[in-house]
């Protein structure tokens, strides 16, 4: 793996271009890391490091006899060589995760514990042919009571924070198609009531 | 093969581009959305019965329909009992028995949207031109690079007149296919089934079959 840098210093701040070349007959993963004594300010993309690139430098990978262009800032001085690359580097951080290890970095997705009601509907008959037709009702919607003799008002307890949380953070994923079709039907009964 | 079908924020389409790429490569769909299931569910039982231990992933398989599809449970309980770092060997045991998985994965960056990218082997980011479907889009192409999720093709949904492909692929470093917003795609997705078998003729049909000979050349080399 071959490593050419391009250096100049520019209103006080350094400037890299490098070209990593890969002569191997097959892709190879590099870690192109900065020698400079300083931060690396790397390319950004609204806001957010482009792809590859953190506070270290830049992992990918470069495909067979190929070649990757990467540029990088710092305030640092210049010194040489400003970066350096390594082939193949050990199992990454990712590459050696687990799932468990996805959902401990990127945040348990299940509904928080006080959302669920007792998990009658676990236990479902899977040949009941009334529950399995009927619309999918919206999450957290108590079923009807058909049984009991006494008032059909159910109660109404109040939402936990943690619920509030986290239906908030499902709105603003936006409606679905089923969700879409659900509001047009309903835009549909509402035209045919004003008729 | 495991693909993904992902993209940051809500509302883009990827159910619909999943639902039809699935169809294209006659693929096993996958609701891959735990908190808020995307796809019809019907009799039997769902992928939160897989990953609560209730029920084997093929168990959960629904065939027969316009596209194989192992559906998610709609219910808070189901999504609370299920756990989400069982999907990547849930869907191990689909792959091996039907070849291609497609991944209708939720929105957002959390672990439901990483474990899916996660498990894949390539995906397919959808986004539109709205700013923040790109902005976000961008965020779920990060992630993707993470976990090795090579980028097949980048969906450019809803597209109207000349849209900014070549911006959108420097942006991304991926090519684009471009799907356009039509009446034929509202109409399947209303119906439930793909516009490739709805209104094999439509534009977005051609799109559709064209995002799956890319990911059919993909898995070739």
């Amino acid at each position: 793996m071959d490593l050419e840098a391009t250096t100049r210093r520019r209103d006080s701040v350094t400037l890299v271009e490098l070209l990593v070349a890969n002569e191997a007959d097959e892709a190879r993963r590099v870690c192109v890391e900065s020698e400079l004594d300083g931060p690396v300010w790397y390319p950004r993309r609204h806001g957010a490091a482009a792809p590859g690139w953190d506070a270290s430098g830049y992992t990918g990978t470069v495909p067979a006899g190929g070649r990757l262009a990467l540029g990088f800032a710092s305030p640092a001085d210049l010194v040489e060589p400003p970066a350096t690359v390594t082939a193949d580097p050990p199992d990454s951080e990712t590459a050696s995760m687990t799932p468990a290890d996805v959902v401990a970095e990127l945040g348990d997705p299940r509904p928080p514990r006080d959302a669920v009601t007792p998990a009658a509907d676990l236990e479902r008959d899977w040949s009941d042919d009334t529950e399995a037709s009927a619309p999918p009702r919206p999450a957290g919607e108590s079923r009807p009571r058909h049984e009991d003799g006494g008032s059909t008002t159910p109660r109404v307890p109040a939402v936990p924070d943690a619920v509030t949380a986290w239906l908030d953070r499902l709105e603003r994923r936006g409606p679905g198609p089923d969700d879409r079709a659900a509001l047009d039907a309903v835009a549909d009964r509402v035209a045919a009531l004003r008729r | 093969m495991i693909l993904a079908v992902t993209g940051g924020k809500g509302g883009v389409g990827k159910t619909t581009t999943a639902l039809n790429v699935a169809a294209a490569l006659d693929a096993v769909l996958v609701d891959a959305d735990l908190g808020m299931a995307d796809l019809p569910t019907g009799r039997g039982p769902d992928l939160h019965d897989v990953l609560a231990g209730r029920t084997g992933a093929l168990e959960a398989v629904h065939e027969g329909g316009a596209v194989t599809v192992l559906p998610c449970g709609r219910s808070l309980a189901g999504a609370r009992a299920a756990d989400p770092a069982a999907l990547a060997d849930a869907l191990e045991a689909v792959r091996a028995h039907y070849a291609t998985v497609v991944l209708d994965s939720p929105a957002g960056l959390a672990a439901d949207a990483g474990l899916p990218l996660f498990a894949a082997d390539a995906c397919l980011p959808v986004t539109t031109t709205d700013r923040a479907a790109l902005a976000d889009g961008l965020r779920a192409r990060a992630l993707a690079r993470e976990f090795e999720a090579g980028v097949v093709r980048v969906v450019l949904n809803r597209v109207r007149g000349d849209p900014p492909t070549d911006g959108v692929e420097r942006a991304y470093g991926a090519p684009v296919v471009a799907v356009p917003e039509s009446e034929a795609v509202a109409a399947a997705t209303a119906a439930g089934v793909p516009v490739t078998a709805r209104s094999p003729h439509a534009e977005a049909a051609a799109r559709f079959r064209a995002l799956a000979d890319a990911v059919q050349s993909c898995r070739s080399t």
